[in-house]
């Protein structure tokens, strides 16, 4: 293909894969937490982040990144401590997020363009630069995601438990949603902010139609992500549609498929009932 | 540390001690001032009404809720407490049931974390381990299926399979017989009952013994946030013709208590000393 011989387009290509692997990484630990949503408010949190960028004329993709995790922080804070009322409260956080977001990006003169690129994806705005960032920073989340595996898993399933073994739940409650938090930051360009929390969930629960084991899942679901990311992106740069619905559009494809293969897999073994 | 609160056995002795234990949660007081001692190898019940606050104390032991007064583990004050591998916890109302599929081995096996609390993976001992108190819980053949998919009372076996993983010298265990079938009861007190023999010390809450009387040393009565001396003990359980009685106080209904017991609330009882049995 021809479109793979421009540095823009190698790029994206790198970014895909990074965004592709590391979304559902972290998202599986996040679904399993019961915080399927929570993507979305750090996806709208970050719009802040570039907004500020843009703003102050630094890089948008840092920017994102640093009020990404604040944001992540706020939120953990809020969960623990303010149980009763969180929801409303990370609900304003969220509206907060995004009102401040194209508000600031209105200031700083740039279009709705400009918004839309952020808000939905571009394979053509990103340097080399960002996307040694996006690398950097995804192999981190990645290998966060593995190496802990049964800190966060233990976390995830039952957090009461892992607290009386002794796990920091607190620190890694607040980790995962810092990861997630980054994992959005350097998705955007990819997906999109308003999109990238698809690709934290969809992949997941594609997996496990078909998967037993939370290991399983995990892993099986990076496998989709990455085929999502990057047959998604080829997909728009050919017919010239933003990547980041696109990806989503075929992320969701692969669940439907996930879910005939299972549903034609339980009719064959149909004796077996499934007990309780 | 609070010496010289409790039994002859002494404090250092002691698997868990807890001096004037105190909760209150939005304004209402769930433990009134509850003095406990769990001693190594023994079988303590703690029995109660529902709203007694028997889950409370011990969510309390396990430092999983706020409160004033003092708490040791293993001769340790709770906020110093670090060897928790020494404990295996099951908590009540385990649905996982939605979410991420885990099977029945990861569960079990993410027992073993409280030897990796900050990082590193299972040993090879500790998966072995697993599938050895997975076979003894009689999951063998679902150790491989999604936990989502067992009974109520598979799931319980394997949520004792996991707290059992870390090799614990205390295991606390919250309702773990509720809803549970007569298969999974019997194999949980034959489980518990290698487990004393052991020499680990247990501690359940429950409503009722059920299958582990017969492994029961000791039980104290929570009535209204504090330690009821004066309720029916589970030596009286095995006398014949009182388990009427006791279903009359036990029971879920809260309407024809005995008057003393009313009248005795505001008297701050003691624990009931030494094993009964």
């Amino acid at each position: 293909m021809t479109l793979l011989s421009y540095e823009f387009m190698q790029i994206a290509l790198l970014a895909a894969v990074v965004t592709g692997l590391t979304a559902p990484a972290i998202g599986t630990y996040i679904v399993q937490r019961r915080l399927a949503l929570l993507g979305d408010g750090l996806g709208h949190v970050a719009l802040t982040g570039v907004a500020l960028g843009l703003l102050t004329g630094t890089s948008p993709l840092a920017a994102a990144v640093v009020v990404a995790i604040g944001g992540a922080v706020v939120i953990e804070l809020l969960r623990t401590y303010a149980k009763a009322s969180a929801d409303v409260a990370l609900a304003m956080l969220f509206y907060g997020g995004i009102a401040g977001g194209v508000f600031l990006i209105n200031l700083s003169g740039n279009s709705a363009a400009t918004l839309n690129r952020y808000l939905f994806g571009s394979i053509t705005t990103m340097s080399r630069a960002d996307v040694i960032l996006v690398v950097v920073l995804g192999a981190a989340v990645l290998l966060a995601s593995i190496w802990l595996a049964p800190q966060f898993f233990a976390l995830s399933h039952d957090e009461e438990h892992a607290r009386v073994a002794g796990v920091p739940t607190r620190v890694y409650g607040m980790l995962i949603a810092t990861l997630a938090a980054v994992t959005i930051a350097v998705s955007m360009r990819t997906v999109g902010l308003l999109l990238v929390s698809a690709l934290m969930v969809i992949p997941v629960a594609a997996a496990q139609q078909l998967r037993p084991s939370f290991r399983g899942t995990h892993f099986l679901a990076m496998g989709f992500g990455l085929f999502s990311a990057v047959a998604g992106l080829l997909v728009s740069a050919a017919i010239d549609a933003q990547p980041g619905p696109t990806i989503v559009l075929v992320a969701l494809g692969v669940f439907a498929l996930a879910a005939v293969f299972r549903g034609a897999k339980s009719l064959r073994r149909s004796p077996e009932v499934p007990r309780g | 540390m609070s010496a010289g609160t409790m039994s002859a056995t002494g404090p250092n002795a002691a698997i868990i001690t807890a001096s004037d234990v105190k909760v209150t949660i939005d304004g209402n007081e769930i433990l009134r001032g509850i003095d406990l001692e769990v001693n190594p190898g023994e079988f303590l019940g703690i029995l109660g009404h529902n709203g007694s606050g028997k889950s409370t104390l011990i969510r309390a032991l396990m430092g999983l809720q706020r409160f004033t007064g003092e708490v040791s583990l293993f001769g340790t004050p709770l906020a110093d407490f670090k060897e928790r591998n020494r404990i295996g916890y099951l908590s009540q109302d385990i649905n996982h049931t939605t979410g991420v599929p885990s099977s029945v081995m990861e569960v079990v096996l993410s027992g073993a974390v409280a030897n990796h609390r900050w990082s590193g993976w299972p040993s090879k001992t500790e998966r072995a381990h697993a599938r050895e108190l997975i076979e003894s819980v009689g999951l063998g053949e679902h150790a491989r299926r999604p936990i989502s998919e067992l009974s109520g009372g598979q799931r319980q076996r394997a949520h004792i399979a996991r707290a059992l993983v870390g090799h614990p010298d205390l295991v606390v265990m919250d309702e773990p017989t509720v809803g549970v079938d007569a298969e999974s009861l019997d194999i949980l007190a034959h489980i518990l009952k290698t487990e004393l023999d052991r020499g680990t010390a247990i501690v359940m809450v429950t409503h009722e013994l059920g299958a582990v009387r017969e492994l029961v040393n000791r039980t104290i009565t929570l009535e209204a946030g504090l330690v009821c001396d004066t309720c029916i003990d589970v030596k009286d359980l095995h006398a014949p013709g009182l388990q009427e009685h006791h279903a009359e106080i036990h029971g879920d209904s809260h309407t024809d208590q005995p008057a003393h017991h009313a009248a005795e609330l505001d008297v701050r009882p003691v624990v009931t000393e030494g094993p009964l049995q």
